[in-house]
């Protein structure tokens, strides 16, 4: 197999009229999948011009089954999708889109008006309602997918980047074949699978879920956007759709498990609670596994530049609550190493940087070589044949029983309630707004909060400053507190002082 | 005291809200700022108990609560 919408032709043959992914609008078999799947694909391929090896075409829909259709289509054009948050900034969405260079953009109605404000560099602009009806040419499709091979690009995510331009992750078919299987061996599913969909799709979680599904006819719900601002209210959407596998961000876990709606709730059918993007306190894993004791609990392992997840370990013995929860062991068919400060491989016990090797390395970061060769590297111990490792910068030692305990970041880089987010993004930002000299983000991780230094003689309210900082940045980028001066204090080669900011108006406050 | 008053002032003071010429029945509070992502919960806790109603996950799907009087709408549909 090389092109992984191979996937979706087996399901439609296999599993045919079953239903395999719903939203609040709609629900579709993967017949139908296909068939919808393809008008798209005919459509892209006869009209996106040749030249370039691949076409990326984003999409830019809010998350629905309609996204699913367009990926596939993307995929039967021969041609890498990229998932782009409808609620982006435009700014944002501009510089994507100049980094992408798309061959094209698949969006709805509601959306198609932002992108009058933007240069899309010659790239079609598609109504779904449009590009999803008339005639798919069979024929065509199979000769493109043919020549597609397993280490073409499948999909591109947009991810923060510190000098404030979000980088692509390039993802491979290989990498998406290979997690398919993994995913559907590890948990053993099958068509009665039936997920909630809780990350949004320009996030790799969705990747699990997607393709998961696709391999085993299982169901995939996705839920609807509103309910995510009202965690409190999801385990009785999980009881309404008789959902028995879920694969979340572990903010969403915490705090269904601190508002004490588990014990109102009984989850009779869920068998699976699988989580990866940040740290899971065992604190609140403990409250999910007191009150459902027979689930399996998952915590998975994986930054956006490798295909979804790299190493995972299910939960199986005890823990107390100030414990820490392993990352566990490779997946099948990947290698972890951890390298300490001497490019050496650390000993048991020692911290290092988590470097991963295998068909789920992705591909770099689109059109940035530089950024590319930083992070993508020859395995610096072995020096006989090309082996291409992915530096994490996620520090990790190795425990007595070969387990992997995650320790924290070596960058400026954090995740906050499951998102990525590079400090430096937010300090560029924040330096564009009127009348604001220098920025500086600090993050105070005990209370999961962004503090935004500004250096201003005037005086900004947080609110209205989160309402400016909103043209550049997502909103899940925003700061929590605002502290302005009118200077920073520096150091002696005159950088800025964070440790004292840190320590003044951080751990003093 | 009236269902918005009501919500007016929980809000005001529970989320650090001060005297704000934007702060009004009509404001959107999350995508104006008023109100983040973890603060949604409070608000629903906040009205289910001080109304004894439960608002369904239903509720939220099918009806808009993004301003007071959005809100108002629902809570006042719900005491019938």
């Amino acid at each position: 197999m090389n092109s992984t919408v191979i996937l979706l032709d087996r399901a439609a043959e296999k599993y045919g009229d079953k239903i395999g992914y719903e939203d609040e609008w709609e629900s579709i078999s993967f017949s139908q999948l296909r068939e919808r799947a393809m008008i798209i694909g005919t459509k892209l391929l006869k009209d996106i011009k040749p030249g370039r090896t691949v076409s990326p075409v984003i999409v830019y829909m809010p998350k629905s089954v309609k996204c699913i259709v367009s990926y596939m289509g993307v995929l039967y054009s021969g041609n890498p999708y990229v998932p782009i948050d409808n609620n982006m900034p435009l700014i944002r969405l501009q510089k994507i889109i100049n980094n992408l260079k798309p061959g094209a953009i698949i969006t709805d109605k509601e959306h198609i008006g932002n992108l009058d404000e933007i240069d899309l560099g010659g790239a079609k602009a598609y109504l779904y309602e449009d590009i999803s009806k008339g005639e798919a040419d069979i024929s065509l499709i199979k000769e493109k997918i043919q020549g597609v091979i397993d280490t073409d690009p499948i999909y591109i995510m947009y991810t923060s980047g510190s000098t404030g331009e979000p980088k692509g992750g390039v993802i491979p078919h290989r990498g998406v074949i290979d997690y398919a299987k993994w995913v559907v061996e590890t948990f053993s599913f099958d068509e009665d699978t039936v997920m909630a969909s809780q990350a949004p799709f320009y996030f790799d979680n969705s990747v699990f879920e997607i393709y998961g599904c696709l391999m085993c006819g299982g169901r995939l719900v996705l839920i609807p956007e509103v309910l995510m601002k009202f965690s409190l209210k999801l385990p009785e959407f999980l009881e309404e759709h008789k959902i028995n596998t879920i694969f979340w961000v572990p903010t969403v876990l915490i705090n269904i498990a601190n508002s004490g709606v588990l014990s109102k709730h009984k989850l009779p059918h869920l068998k699976i609670v699988a989580f990866c993007g940040e740290v899971m306190p065992n604190k609140q894993l403990n409250i999910w596994r007191s009150e459902h004791p027979d689930c399996l609990y998952a915590n998975l392992y994986g930054p956006m530049e490798i295909t979804d997840v790299c190493s995972y370990y299910i939960v199986d013995r005890p823990f107390e609550d100030s414990d820490p929860l392993p990352i566990g062991k490779a997946c099948k068919n990947t290698r972890i190493i951890i390298l300490n400060e001497e490019n050496q491989i650390a000993k048991i016990g020692e911290p290092g940087e988590i470097c991963v090797i295998g068909s789920g390395v992705g591909l770099g970061y689109w059109g940035d070589v530089e950024a590319t060769d930083r992070a993508f590297v020859q395995n610096p111990v072995n020096p006989y044949f090309n082996e291409k490792v992915y530096r994490t910068g996620d520090l990790a030692y190795i425990d007595e029983e070969g387990l992997i305990m995650f320790l924290g970041r070596m960058d400026s880089q954090i995740k906050l309630r499951g998102n990525r987010i590079e400090l430096g993004e937010i300090e560029k930002a924040a330096a564009c707004i009127d009348n604001v000299g220098r920025a500086c983000a600090i993050f105070h991780a005990e209370q999961e909060e962004i503090v935004l230094f500004l250096e201003t003689a005037e005086e900004f309210v947080l609110r209205k400053i989160n309402m400016e900082l909103l043209r550049y940045i997502p909103r899940y980028m925003l700061p929590q507190r605002l502290v302005t001066m009118e200077k920073f204090p520096h150091t002696a080669n005159d950088k800025i002082d964070r440790i004292t900011l840190r320590k003044k108006y951080i751990e003093e406050k | 005291m009236e269902i918005k008053e009501t919500l007016y002032n929980f809000l005001k003071e529970n989320f650090g809200i001060d005297d704000d010429p934007d702060f009004t029945y009509d404001a959107h509070l999350f995508d104006m700022g008023f109100v983040d992502s973890l603060g949604a919960t409070e608000i629903i806790l906040f009205i289910e108990e001080h109304w004894d109603i439960e608002i369904t996950q239903r509720d939220l799907i099918l009806y808009p609560m993004n301003t007071i009087e959005e809100i108002a709408e629902v809570i006042e549909r719900k005491l019938g």
